[in-house]
Order: structure tokens, then C-alpha cells, then sequence
């Protein structure tokens, strides 16, 4: 099979981007696959999944890691599982069960962490980020595109599309920005 | 405007499109041109409760059944659109 994996030319954001008290970094896995179970077969998939990565499927909302691999449920019949995972391994396991599509460089995980990670990310996403407890992960707007959200001991973690990712950059920046002006007033 | 979404909980508006009237789910069979005609042309336009179809774009992008009233825009109920065709089946 022809190699369609993009390779990466130029780091999205070299060094951690820090301003204020506000730190926005890329973190990206070395894989990012989206599992989507066929009707019916969802604990098939369970049980190839508990086999092949020590993991369940975790319910609406949910993220659950195991060593150097989390699956995280990515919207309607749809979970990411992210990390230290191929493509091959995962297809050929769950084959007949599941839809398996490598996403790796269809999103970009950044971090955002400092002690005002949550009023930046206030800024940007309408989430109701106090409802929002480690353990959990949410699809939603983030600076008017779509993302996954979830919430890290140390701030947040926003999976972003790649086509877009420059753009939430900006908007991050910009808020984190603002947010320090209004601190040094 | 926030809609309560199944999966992703209370969320405001912006996170949602609008399709139109749930009449949607109800594709007739057949090649009855009258009952097709009237599937995709005919509405029916009332004040107060209206059954529509939101999808969740901006969050789990599930397709939404809100019966909502289009006077004061209270949400009244919101169901998966995939629940409530299959219990229409
Ligand atoms: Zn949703």
C-alpha cells in the first residue's frame, strides 16, 4: 500500500508559547486512530480493544488511558484511541467490527497549561468548564471550530483539525494576550 | 437559546445547525410522486411547538430531534433523530 502519511516539515509551535501566566504548547501523539464501531458490534470492539490495548471503550464523555495509550470518546459512534498504537495493529484486529481510519495528521493536540489556563479557555470555549472534571472529554467550539476538549492536571488539552490549528493558535495567543494586558493594568 | 444535547449535555445554540421541520425523518416509500411531492415541498408553519431537526456540528454531531416553540424559543424536548426513527420503525 502506497505510504499517504504526511510528513511534518516545520514544527507547529517550536518552543512553548508563554504569556502572562498562560503556557500553549503542541503535544502531538504518535498516532491519532478513529474507531468507529459497525452496528451491534460495540462490544466486540470491547473485547478486541481490552485484548489488543488493555482498554474498553469508555462511555459518552469519557477518557480513559492505559501506559502509553488512551482511548477517548470522540462524538456519536466515535472514539480516538491516541498514542503509542499502528494503524496496521488496530485495523487488522478490529477488521469486520469497527471502521479504523488513521487521523495522526488530521489533529493537532495542544496544551494549555499556567495558572490562567482556565481564564483563557474561558475566552474561547462556551463549555462550562467548572462541570468539567479529569476523566472527562468534550466535543465543542473552541474559538468557532470544532475541537475535543479535555481537562489535564495541568490545564487543558485542545485537539484541534490541522487545517485549522494555525488559526487556534491565533485566537489562543491573542487571548492569552489580553488577558495579561488586563493583569498588568 | 441552549439545547440540551443527549450526549454533551446543556449547550449554548452556536455549537448547533438548524435543517428544518422533522417531517425529515418521515421519507415516504414508494414512487407515490403526490406523498413525495409533499415530503419535500410541504410545511407546515405554526406558531408555538414545532418538531425540527438540529444537528450537534460543533460538538458529538448527532442529528437532534427539538421540538421547540418558535414563539418563545423554549426547548421543549430533545431526543437522538436516530431514537426517534427507530421508534417510529
Ligand atoms: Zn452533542
Amino acid at each position: 500500500m502506497a505510504d499517504f502519511k504526511l510528513h511534518p516539515s516545520e514544527a507547529l509551535i517550536g518552543q512553548p508559547i508563554e504569556i502572562g501566566a498562560a503556557v500553549l504548547a503542541c503535544n502531538q501523539p504518535a498516532n491519532i486512530l478513529s474507531v468507529a464501531p459497525f452496528k451491534g458490534q460495540g462490544m466486540a470492539v470491547n473485547d478486541v480493544l481490552k485484548a489488543v490495548v488493555k482498554l474498553a471503550l469508555p462511555t459518552v464523555g469519557r477518557v480513559r488511558t492505559k501506559k502509553h495509550v488512551r482511548a477517548m470518546w470522540a462524538g456519536q459512534g466515535q472514539w480516538f484511541v491516541v498514542g503509542d498504537i499502528e494503524l496496521a495493529v488496530l485495523a487488522q484486529a478490529l477488521d469486520t467490527k469497527a471502521a479504523v481510519t488513521d487521523q495522526s495528521d488530521a489533529w493537532v493536540v495542544l496544551t494549555l497549561g499556567g495558572a490562567d489556563a482556565r481564564e483563557v479557555m474561558s475566552r474561547l470555549c462556551s463549555l462550562d468548564l467548572d462541570a468539567l472534571e479529569q476523566g472527562q472529554t468534550a466535543r465543542a467550539e473552541f474559538a468557532h471550530m470544532m475541537s475535543c476538549i479535555t481537562p489535564t492536571p495541568e490545564g487543558f488539552e485542545i485537539m484541534i483539525m490541522r487545517s485549522f490549528a494555525k488559526t487556534a493558535i491565533h485566537h489562543t495567543r491573542e487571548a492569552m494576550g489580553k488577558l495579561a494586558a488586563l493583569r498588568a493594568l | 437559546m441552549r439545547i440540551h444535547c443527549p450526549h454533551c449535555g446543556e449547550r449554548d445554540h452556536r455549537e448547533f445547525e438548524y435543517l428544518g421541520s422533522a417531517k425529515l425523518l418521515e421519507r415516504p416509500e414508494g414512487g407515490d410522486a403526490a406523498a413525495f411531492h409533499d415530503y419535500v415541498f410541504q410545511r407546515k408553519n405554526p406558531t408555538g411547538e414545532n418538531a425540527e431537526l438540529w444537528q450537534h456540528v460543533m460538538g458529538c454531531s448527532a442529528w437532534l430531534h427539538v421540538v421547540r416553540n418558535v414563539t418563545t424559543h423554549e426547548i421543549i424536548a430533545v431526543k437522538l433523530a436516530r431514537d426517534v426513527k427507530e421508534a417510529a420503525r
